[in-house]
């Protein structure tokens, strides 16, 4: 969305923000600065996605995007064009374990052992970024949800995930590389019974996922071992 | 008085105001802040780099351990930070590293998932500290390499990501709940040609730099946990 500047310290300040990924008309994800060596690409923006739970016995279920999935940079700009897909199956037990915590770790933080408790209860998921151009990466790993009662009465819910590259297409053909996100929605009102929370899951709900993709293209990759 | 192509070299190293780039961060024009994708009213969204160096120390349980400090998005150094994390390794598992998951079946939006060769082969533990570690976010959480090598002349792209709750935090961020997603990365040049010669690079250290995304909410928005009970 171009804007129009009204003199020239506004147009600096375009260009200034379009040089640093920032501000209102600008889709800046390509943040080149981040990478390390000559190779890597790193992109980061946010999705906005509609997401629900559909649950097919008493014990298991998935969720998944709804097809309503924009990509936006980090001010919320929209990406025109752009979609997402994914799908996350759940053992609707994990709903229980997200409420529950690490504990305090013990310093010095560089040096083990970590204490995992609590954050061993993983799901798997595979997502799908299309970009404009036709462009797409997929991608496949574990997450882990986490949930905190508010002071309003509601929730919020967390889920983050780590993935590798499976597939890619158009200018990411080969690519080899990593997507980390961490998502999250906000329930205003969160019911006691799981029942009434499965419900509520069900009909479907906002959120928005923050993400990083870390990756070499193909024509920079030498002959990869079968 | 400033002439006029100094007021336009000030003006184009300006770093974007607060409030259009979400301000917020730790000094004047470094921004690690991102309200406009938060969710909800009571969420933050912090974004950042850091570069660090990572050394492997071997032993009856290898690790990585690593300290640095932030940047923002645009590589400026956030005064007063640092950044310190331990990754226990099995070595054995390392060749994991090299395998990729295999393709998967669309649609996306469907299960099933083919989750192979992207198990965690470790628990990462990371303490980030701000304005001089009067705040601190610390977390812990699996953690999944992947290698792509070789790069066109002989090179290695090492990726580490890894998912964090939040366990604990100070000042500001006491008591905060979250969750982080890491990815880090290195480039190895050359890429060793025998793991032992590829343990003995790792031994030495590397230079690493990461984006971190953490999504939290304060304290005082929380509603207060129950007593530990007998």
């Amino acid at each position: 969305m171009a804007t129009h500047s009204t003199n020239l310290l506004a147009a600096l300040d375009g260009i200034r923000d379009a040089i640093a990924g920032y501000g209102e008309g600008t889709l800046g994800i390509d943040f080149p600065g981040l990478a390390i060596g000559p190779d890597e690409e790193v992109l980061v923006f946010n999705s906005d996605d509609r997401i629900e739970l559909v649950v097919e016995t008493p014990t298991t279920g998935y969720f998944h995007s709804t097809g309503h999935t924009v990509l936006t940079d980090l001010q919320g700009n929209p990406y025109p064009g752009s979609r997402g897909e994914s799908s996350l199956p759940v053992e609707v037990s994990e709903l229980l374990e997200a409420v529950k915590w690490p504990p305090p770790q013990p310093q010095p933080f560089n040096k083990p052992p970590p204490n995992n408790e609590n954050t061993t209860t993983l799901g798997f998921a595979k997502n799908l970024i299309a970009f404009p151009d036709g462009s797409s990466l997929g991608t496949v790993g574990p997450s882990l949800a986490k949930i905190v009662p508010l002071l309003s009465g509601g929730i919020q819910f967390w889920e983050a995930s780590v993935q590798a590259i499976a597939q890619a297409t158009g200018r990411f053909a080969g690519a080899r590389g990593t997507l980390v996100f961490s998502g999250s929605a906000h329930f205003p009102a969160w019911p006691s019974s799981l029942p009434e929370q499965l419900a509520i899951l069900q009909k479907g709900f906002p959120a928005r996922l923050v993400r990083c993709f870390k990756l070499v293209h193909q024509d920079r990759l030498g002959q990869l071992p079968s | 008085m400033l002439n006029h192509s100094t007021k336009l070299m000030q003006k184009l190293m300006q770093a974007p105001d607060g409030p259009k780039a979400g301000a917020g961060g730790p000094a004047a024009g470094i921004h690690i802040q991102y309200p406009a994708v938060a969710t909800g009213p009571y969420e933050q969204v912090l974004v950042f780099s850091t570069k660090e160096f990572i050394q492997l120390k071997l032993g009856p349980t290898p690790y990585f351990t690593s300290k640095g400090t932030i940047v923002d998005l645009n590589g400026r150094d956030v005064p007063g930070s640092l950044v310190a994390t331990t990754l226990p390794v099995d070595l054995s598992r390392f060749p994991e590293a090299f395998q990729w998951p295999p393709t998967q079946v669309p649609p996306f939006d469907q299960p099933p998932i083919q989750s192979g060769n992207t198990v965690p082969i470790g628990d990462s533990r990371q303490a980030y500290f701000f304005n001089n570690q009067a705040d601190s976010l610390i977390t812990i959480g699996p953690a999944v390499p992947k290698i792509a090598v070789p790069l066109l002349g002989g090179a290695g792209q090492f990726w580490v990501s890894a998912v964090g709750v939040i366990t604990q935090g100070t000042g500001k961020y006491a008591g905060a709940r979250g969750e982080q997603a890491y990815v880090g990365s290195s480039f190895i040049n050359p890429w060793p040609a025998t793991q032992e010669q590829l343990i003995q690079g790792l031994t030495a250290g590397i230079n690493v730099q990461s984006t971190s995304v953490f999504k939290l909410v304060l304290q005082a928005s929380q509603l207060p946990a129950p007593p530990p009970g007998p």
